[in-house]
């Protein structure tokens, strides 16, 4: 028996995880979830207590392979936005998240009635890293190369003629969604008096709740439970509540797995010592 | 010649980056200003570094038909036709920004989903309690796993004793997990310091081809 389950075909656990992963997508079981209260209720509060009409800024440094993670929470952050009033400047520290999140943003910005150039500007990608945000952060138009993402000049959106530098001053907050480098450090080294707060994929986690301590974080919205539970809060679940069902069996498969594959290897460890 | 001129143009420009980095201020005029434009433009300048160091790698590939050498005829073409597409019709074009929208985020989101899978066969195959520290480190993954979903919240409720299972997760991710990712950032920035400082001096000279 045992034997045959070490040489267990992978592709079996390829038919179970589209098993647990399809049924509860079809069939959801509606779990409840509770609210992280050191990081996503963070987050929530900070927005909350925003005065209505503050300028806050998205960072997508993520790409399409989050897709799962990071749409919902921008979802459900703009939800809040749109019940608080809230202005939103969409940029990107990597193309490939500009290039697949603006469309989804336009999106959802024209189901709230807002105006672009008025509640909403994206400036698109700025090559150059860092610098091009040094730059942005002495001038942002200059630094920015005075146009938007569809190539409109600045002085044509409204809403840029009171974005000029990038300071605290100027943005509220910024909500950096990232899945990767390069990321938070950016403001977190050149910004530091700008309030940030993060949409997180779950693999970056562990390496972004030590700034929730220092305050260098403001919040955190941590990978799809997360986003989730910023759902819950905002009162709309959407498809990370829909997903948390098929998470949690996929997460049930794997520790069983694990489990499975212990049992096996210490099986045929003890087997093979009484062979001796 | 062939020696010093990459290493003064090494220290050359970590002098303006290092500069740039240390005189920055939001706010800052000048000099530090200066230094970003000049990274800016350094920026713009690897991406013509980056594609003539492509073709010069895989047209040796081609040349000497080497293993899958047409993936590299491949990779040029797309490369070239689509640098090329875009500087002619703008990055704002249409059909420039159809063809990244239809490629790339599905390709890149197959490419992650198919991740779950590898992982599920690992979790089964590799994840084992050889020792005591392999066990330890399961033990902790399994219940930041288990935690992370609702269904942890139904074993044992975050509204009951030290926060249920999602208050112990807090813990460890907050507590243990932060001490040694902060000791792991603290060991890496002083690992690229030391680096940088090699390079700055002229003492590392690896990325030029030599030891």
């Amino acid at each position: 028996m045992l034997e045959k389950l070490s040489d267990l075909d992978s592709r079996w656990m390829y038919l179970a995880l589209v098993i647990v992963l399809v049924i509860p997508i079809i069939k959801p079981i509606g779990m409840s979830i509770s609210v992280n209260k050191d990081l996503t209720q963070r987050m929530y509060d900070f927005i909350e207590g925003l005065p209505s009409g503050s300028l806050i800024m998205f960072d997508l440094a993520s790409s399409a392979s989050s897709d799962t993670e990071i749409t919902p929470m921008i979802y459900a952050v703009m939800e809040h936005m749109a019940k608080k009033g809230h202005k939103l400047l969409v940029a990107g520290q990597w193309s490939s998240g500009l290039t697949f999140w603006s469309p989804l943003i336009d999106e959802r910005a024209k189901e709230y009635g807002w105006v672009y150039g008025v509640d909403y500007v994206n400036i698109g990608f700025k090559a150059g890293g860092t610098a091009t945000w040094r730059a942005i952060g002495q001038d942002f138009w200059k630094g920015a190369m005075e146009v938007d993402i569809n190539g409109t000049p600045f002085r044509e959106l409204p809403l840029m003629s009171k974005v000029r530098k990038l300071d605290a001053e100027t943005i509220d907050l910024i909500v950096i969604y990232e899945s990767g480098s390069p990321g938070m450090e950016t403001w977190i080294t050149y910004f530091p008096t700008v309030p940030l707060c993060k949409g997180s994929v779950a693999a970056e986690i562990s390496s972004s709740v030590r700034y929730i301590p220092t305050g260098q974080l403001k919040g955190l919205i941590p990978g799809m439970r997360g986003a989730a539970e910023y759902e819950k809060l905002v009162d709309r679940p959407g498809i990370a509540t829909q997903l948390m069902d098929a998470q949690s069996l996929s997460h049930i498969l794997v520790v069983l797995l694990i489990a499975l594959g212990n049992v096996v290897y210490f099986g045929s460890k003890k087997r093979s010592a009484h062979g001796r | 010649m062939k020696r010093q001129v990459p290493i003064i143009l090494t220290t050359v420009t970590a002098v303006i980056v290092f500069f740039s980095i240390i005189l920055f201020k939001p706010d800052a005029a000048g000099w530090p200003g200066k230094f970003d434009r000049m990274r800016q433009f350094m920026a713009a300048v690897m991406m013509f570094m980056g594609m003539a160091n492509m073709t010069r790698v895989h047209g040796s590939v081609i040349r000497k038909k080497d293993r899958n050498w047409m993936f590299s005829v491949w990779l040029l073409v797309i490369m070239y036709v689509y640098a090329i597409f875009g500087l002619i019709v703008g990055n704002t074009n249409t059909t420039y920004r159809w063809f990244y929208n239809a490629f790339i985020p599905p390709i890149n989101a197959t490419m992650y989903a198919m991740v779950a899978f590898y992982l599920t066969s690992a979790s089964f195959k590799a994840f084992r309690a050889r020792t005591v520290d392999a066990a330890l480190m399961m033990a902790c993954a399994v219940w930041v796993m288990i935690s992370n979903v609702p269904v942890g919240d139904m074993l044992w409720s975050s509204e009951s004793w030290l926060g249920g299972m999602a208050g112990v997760r807090d813990w460890i991710v907050s507590v243990p997990n932060s001490a040694v990712s902060r000791g792991i950032a603290v060991g890496s920035f002083l690992g690229g310091f030391a680096t940088q400082l090699r390079i700055f001096l002229g003492l590392e000279r690896r990325h030029l081809g030599q030891g």
